[in-house]
């Protein structure tokens, strides 16, 4: 659950990121012709409104700290069961690694060597009480994902440059 | 084209056996996906959709419907089993259905849940049929104002998908609506927030947004608290539900099932509120009302006809008026565009043929699921018993491929990921994703419509209310706004 204590630094950074979208990114990121007659049908008018929605509904966050009984709690926060095992910042930021190392490795060694490995990772990150499960399926699920979508969906799948599938 | 006619031409359609088989699997895939704890319809939906896109459109598009109805039905086995819900529209049914279950009546219990799904399902897609195309027909007159003012209030709908905090809600929006920009403007033709990269130039990719944001923040929610779901299953013991029993619940089913055609076909309130109000009106209509929380047959055969009446009715303002009705419905639109099929007024005039095959398919489907949802009651101890350590890297997997696979760019996988991370900030801090998915498919709609409106009127805004239609959706807009500063006010 999160107080009211949590919600006003929501609105704040709500704020800034609608400003920055008005001050930085319309001007820096969106290309409107010199030619455009009016304003509502420019490139840059639906951003605009949007980026001043956002900041609209940061300075309503914030004005709830005020105005809001401090029992009250926004939507249910469910990011895990229980009591959260020590160590979950650490494991996110190896999840997130993985991510990205997934995107820049899938072109190398391709996308079901990865997909393996991916996999064999993820269990040794949650610390999967079936091993021998988990990499059967890290081995089986990859391979027939590959046989389902190259062969029978016709997608390119990325072979990668070292070892090729049929 | 008479209905006849449609019918007609619509059958070749849906009687063939991939038909058939795309029916059957995504029924077992959604009572599967509905059944496991942690794994929700939405998440089966948007995980299958890759799936489609080696298949026609109206095998594909079955498929998806076949895992949603599925989806509802599964996620009633884990609240009576292990009085877990598997999605929340199955809320409602743990009030009378775990009881039960304690008393070892869990397989009386299972299968007037079945029974109660399938009768308000054939009531739900009959109500498809009558009034989808009646309300085609009528919104054919629309132009772009009109549908400028509908989608707005459409918008509305986000109220229902926003949980507590509406402020929230509409910032999820707001987040929704500005990403849908990114890409190439569409008047001009100049950049949007593409950074000039190519990737961008058609906009974020929409599977990508929707497996990014309903399944990844799962995984890692898990890896951030790796447990095991506490609690045991309850066996189903020996007493098997009769016809008399199914009688007496009859007519709390049929009351059910129009509760969920009426909320249903109203975009936004979704499966939940229509199970809990079927619930309350037949404890309130109930001659053993003191019986309801104990264990009592008729409130899980009111709650289960209240969800699953809402299903088919979902489909009539998407495919009369290709408006969302919540938030499968919004991934079942991504399919339908994907498809190269645009939902709404024309399509019933262009693609007769499968809207009337999509009708007739979900007709079998409420056939088959009676046949895989008895399977799957007895399957359930199996089904519960997949470890999260091998289900949540399977799902990460094949949200890889299924993100791949529809533009075959490795870029995709990266957008996923962003969104993931963006999802799982919106859980851990509280914001719902619906709404962002929502906003997302509606918000292009919504600014083409506006434009288009400025492009007739040389930028007159009076063009918005031109016709009687506008000022409906206006008032109706402002109703809705009235009412929920209202509601937000009581509950101050």
């Amino acid at each position: 659950m999160m107080q009211n204590s949590r919600i006003s630094p929501l609105g704040l950074v709500f704020i800034g990121f609608g400003a920055f979208i008005l001050l930085v990114a319309i001007p820096y990121a969106v290309t409107s012709p010199s030619n455009v007659q009016k304003i509502v049908l420019a490139p840059t008018f639906w951003p605009t409104i949007i980026g001043w929605i956002i900041i609209g509904l940061g300075a309503i966050l914030m004005a709830m700290r005020f105005f809001v009984p401090a029992d009250w709690s926004s939507n249910d926060a469910d990011a895990g069961d229980g009591t959260p095992l020590p160590g979950g910042w650490l494991r996110l930021a190896a999840a997130g690694a993985l991510m990205v190392a997934l995107v820049y490795v899938t072109p190398i060694l391709g996308l079901v060597w990865t997909a393996m490995l991916c996999f064999v990772a993820l269990s040794l990150l949650v610390k999967s009480s079936r091993p021998v499960v988990s990499l059967i399926v890290a081995i089986a699920l990859p391979l027939a994902l590959y046989v389902f979508f190259h062969h029978a969906a016709g997608v390119a799948v990325p072979q990668g440059e070292f070892i090729r599938l049929p | 084209m008479s209905v006849i006619d449609n019918l007609s031409a619509a059958w070749p359609l849906v009687a063939n056996l991939e038909s058939f088989l795309a029916l059957f699997i995504g029924i077992t895939v959604g009572v599967v996906a509905g059944a496991i704890p942690g794994m929700s319809a939405t998440m089966a939906v948007a995980l299958t959709l890759p799936f489609t896109f080696a298949l026609q459109p109206i095998t594909g598009i079955l498929l998806l419907l076949g895992v949603y109805k599925g989806g509802i039905f599964g996620g009633s086995i884990p609240a009576i089993l292990i009085k877990t819900p598997g999605t929340p529209a199955s809320s409602a049914t743990v009030l009378d259905g775990y009881p039960m279950a304690e008393k070892g009546q869990a397989g009386k219990a299972l299968t007037m849940a079945l029974y109660a799904s399938c009768t308000a399902d054939v009531m739900s897609n009959l109500a498809l049929i009558l009034f989808a195309g009646w309300l085609a027909s009528f919104a054919l007159s629309f132009g772009p104002p009109e549908f400028f003012t509908l989608i707005l209030f459409s918008l509305t709908i986000i109220a229902g998908v926003s949980g507590k905090n509406l402020v929230l809600g509409l910032l999820s929006a707001a987040l929704g609506l500005l990403l849908a920009t990114v890409g190439l403007d569409l008047v001009y033709g100049t950049n949007r927030f593409n950074m000039n990269d190519p990737n961008l130039m058609g906009g974020l990719n929409f599977i990508a947004v929707l497996i990014g944001l309903f399944a990844i923040p799962e995984i890692l929610a898990y890896i951030w608290n790796p447990q095991e779901r506490k609690g045991s299953v309850r066996s189903l013991g020996g007493q098997h539900l009769s016809f008399k029993e199914y009688k007496r619940c009859f007519k709390s089913i049929v009351r059910g099932g129009f509760i969920g055609v009426i909320l249903g076909s109203i975009p936004g309130i979704g499966a939940a509120p229509a199970a809990f109000l079927s619930y309350s009106e037949a404890r309130r209509n109930s001659k053993n009302k003191e019986n309801f929380g104990k264990g009592e047959l008729e409130g899980v055969a009111a709650s289960e006809a209240g969800n699953n009446g809402v299903c088919g009715a979902t489909l009539i303002p998407l495919l009369a008026l290709g408006v969302p009705g919540d938030v499968i419905t919004a991934i079942i639109i991504g399919a339908f565009m994907i498809h190269g099929l645009q939902p709404g007024p024309m399509m019933f005039i262009a693609n007769g043929d499968i809207i009337y095959a999509l009708f007739l398919g979900l007709i079998i489907s409420s056939i088959l699921l009676m046949g895989v949802g008895s399977v799957a009651i007895r399957l359930f101890r199996y089904i519960a018993d997949i470890p999260r350590p091998v289900l949540l890297p399977t799902v990460f997997v094949l949200c890889v491929y299924g993100v791949y696979a529809v533009n075959n760019n490795v870029f995709d996988i990266g957008v996923m990921f962003a969104m993931g991370a963006l999802g799982y900030f919106m859980l851990r801090t509280g914001i719902p994703a619906a709404p962002f998915l929502i906003a997302f498919i509606l918000g292009p709609l919504l600014e083409d419509n506006f434009r288009q409106a400025m492009l007739m009127s040389g930028g007159s805004g009076t063009i918005l209310f031109r016709s009687p239609i506008t000022w409906v959706f206006w008032t109706l807009t402002a109703i809705t706004i009235a009412t929920l500063v209202r509601k937000g006010m009581q509950r101050k």
